[in-house]
């Protein structure tokens, strides 16, 4: 029979809680590693994973009510989509202010969803978009256009709120080419500081376009996990403001929405957006 | 069924309130040649401006047919023509007699034809994108001259031109207008080119489509998709058309919309398309458009198509 001494005792207590604090660690340290992680495309685009995770969407407001929502992992674009990725694919940019960094504006809907789709066929990924309907295939492994609930997700960036940064307004100038520090037009894309999660622009320079469709009621009924906005609509929501937009517009909550699907007579030089694509 | 019928709905109120009381266009001695779009397919119909003896000179079942555009005497038109599908769609300019006959290709990747005042030439743009196929009528690069008695092309001495659509060459012969997006520095606008020179300049129109009455002292433009404007313009002022000068024509309720304004060879009458709200680019489903005629006197109009086949791009045979 062994005797372990009251001492000896509590030498091994000690130990075996210091390696479970380090096995603790390493496993927070690992999860981290595996969180919020920056990836180039193969055509050389720069996107960061977001893990799947759960927020509160919203601010209160009326069309933008609280709610929990559970959000799976994605891929999404760390910059706004520039005129030079753009020209990369060979397509025609309708941008206003050109410059191959600046991000690409003038882009109806309907074009955004088509360069989703270029995207992916230069990838051999598969197009989540089928261009008769506009219908997306969420289930494809190529790019699309965020849902409204992703873009919200990726915005916050682990806060709550409508800011992401110390809720001071005044460093919005920090974060977000907007109105009030804009010199009437969009700025080269990453411009200013980024969101805690590594996206730039996602306040101001260009708003951008969702995947949903607009619905100023759809948060009060929308599905918890992966709410995809609804069936049907004329409009599609925009986010995140513009290089011509005012602190009320240019946060994480604020909702937009644009007609300007396809027609070229009401393109607009203050609409962009940036790719998502799904996790692995 | 239905569809359709709310697509006549809106033309049926505008008949009953009289909008269209006693336009009589049988005396118009002009026709009309128009792109529709049925059983999967584009061609080209050539009408009477009272909508009687319609006809489709190209038949091709298998080829797409469009935006057809006829010369100052009558006897030909410049056409876009669309083969493959979706992402590989091609479109390429084509010319063919009046009767539809000795059709010939004569600019590949050539888009939205324009004929000069005296039938020379036929100004036109080409597609930007050689990677993929795009319906936008912006979608273009570069301005280009087809001539007709060489077959020569040549290219516009400003080769920075793009994003250009909606050729309209100047009576005088000295300037295309054209709407611009995106292009050249600008967001969209109308503007005039220089046919000879390099310089091109704002028309002060906002909106789309110009297009010049037949003497040149006037041109009709759409504001927005639900409205026609027509003013003075003078290109050897500046601006060309003053705002005071601007008259709304016509204008259809929300849910429609009117395109493709084209004036009558005597200046009397404005053809256009109209229908529920659709895609108005060349070859864009259009469910439910038809074409009309206006009289620009009193702004009487009414429609002279009615089976809402896409029907778009209405231009007058002289």
């Amino acid at each position: 029979m062994i005797i372990i001494s009251p001492e000896d005792y509590m030498k091994k207590i000690i130990s075996l809680m210091c390696i479970i604090f380090i096995l603790s660690s390493l496993s927070c340290k690992k999860k981290t590693e595996t969180s919020i992680k920056e990836i180039t495309t193969k055509s050389g685009i720069e996107m960061i994973f977001v893990p799947e995770g759960e927020f509160i969407m919203g601010d209160g407001s009326a069309d933008a009510p609280l709610h929990k929502v559970k959000i799976s992992s994605f891929y999404m674009d760390k910059y706004e989509v520039t005129q030079k990725m753009y020209k990369t694919l060979d397509l025609p940019n309708p941008s206003h202010f050109k410059g191959e960094n600046r991000p690409a504006e003038m882009v109806a809907w309907i074009n955004a969803a088509i360069y989703c789709n270029e995207r992916s066929i230069e990838e051999g990924l598969t197009p989540c978009y089928d261009e008769k309907t506009w219908e997306c295939n969420f289930e494809a492994n190529g790019y699309r256009l965020p849902t409204e609930a992703e873009w919200e997700y990726a915005a916050k960036a682990g806060t709550s709120g409508k800011l992401f940064f110390a809720p001071d307004p005044k460093n919005l100038k920090n974060y977000a080419v907007f109105s009030k520090n804009s010199q009437g037009k969009t700025e080269t894309a990453g411009s200013k500081k980024p969101n805690p999660w590594g996206f730039f622009d996602i306040y101001g320079n260009v708003a951008e376009w969702c995947n949903d469709f607009y619905d100023k009621d759809y948060y009060k009924n929308s599905p918890s996990k992966d709410p995809r906005g609804p069936k049907n609509g004329n409009e599609r929501v925009i986010r995140g403001g513009s290089w011509n937009d005012s602190e009320e517009i240019v946060n994480s909550t604020a909702r937009s929405k644009d007609p300007s699907l396809s027609d070229a007579c009401i393109l607009r030089d203050t609409i962009g957006f940036r790719c998502v694509r799904k996790g692995d | 069924m239905k569809k359709f019928f709310v697509f006549l709905l809106f033309p049926m109120i505008m008949l009953c309130l009289g909008a269209e009381k006693e336009l009589d266009l049988s005396n118009i001695k002009y026709k009309i040649v128009y792109e529709s779009y049925s059983n999967n397919n584009w061609d080209i119909y050539i009408i009477n401006a009272d909508g009687s003896n319609k006809k489709n000179i190209t038949n091709t079942p298998n080829i797409h047919e469009m935006y057809p555009k006829v010369s100052p005497n009558g006897k030909k038109i410049a056409f876009v023509v669309d083969t493959g599908e979706e992402r590989n769609r091609g479109r390429d300019l084509y010319l063919m007699n009046i009767d539809g006959s000795n059709r010939r290709l004569i600019a590949q990747h050539g888009r939205q034809p324009c004929w000069s005042p005296d039938g020379k030439y036929i100004a036109f743009t080409k597609s930007e994108s050689t990677r993929r196929f795009s319906l936008e009528s912006w979608s273009t690069k570069g301005l280009f001259f087809y001539n007709m008695q060489t077959g020569k092309i040549t290219e516009h001495p400003e080769t920075t031109l793009e994003h250009l659509y909606n050729l309209c060459w100047s009576p005088d012969g000295q300037y295309i207008i054209a709407t611009v997006l995106g292009g050249m520095g600008f967001k969209h606008t109308n503007i005039a080119i220089e046919v000879k020179g390099s310089s091109y300049f704002e028309l002060n129109v906002t909106g789309c489509r110009p297009e010049f009455s037949p003497r040149g002292k006037y041109i009709g433009w759409g504001p927005s998709d639900r409205q026609f404007n027509i003013a003075k313009i003078d290109l050897s002022k500046r601006p060309p058309v003053a705002d005071k000068d601007k008259i709304p024509f016509l204008y259809v309720t929300e849910g429609y919309e009117v395109y493709h304004l084209d004036w009558s060879p005597d200046g009397k009458y404005i053809a256009f398309s109209f229908g529920p709200d659709g895609e108005q680019n060349v070859g864009g489903m259009a469910p439910g458009w038809n074409i009309c005629v206006a009289e620009v006197a009193t702004g009487r109009w009414k429609m002279i198509t009615f089976d809402g086949n896409h029907n778009k791009e209405p231009d007058w045979v002289p």
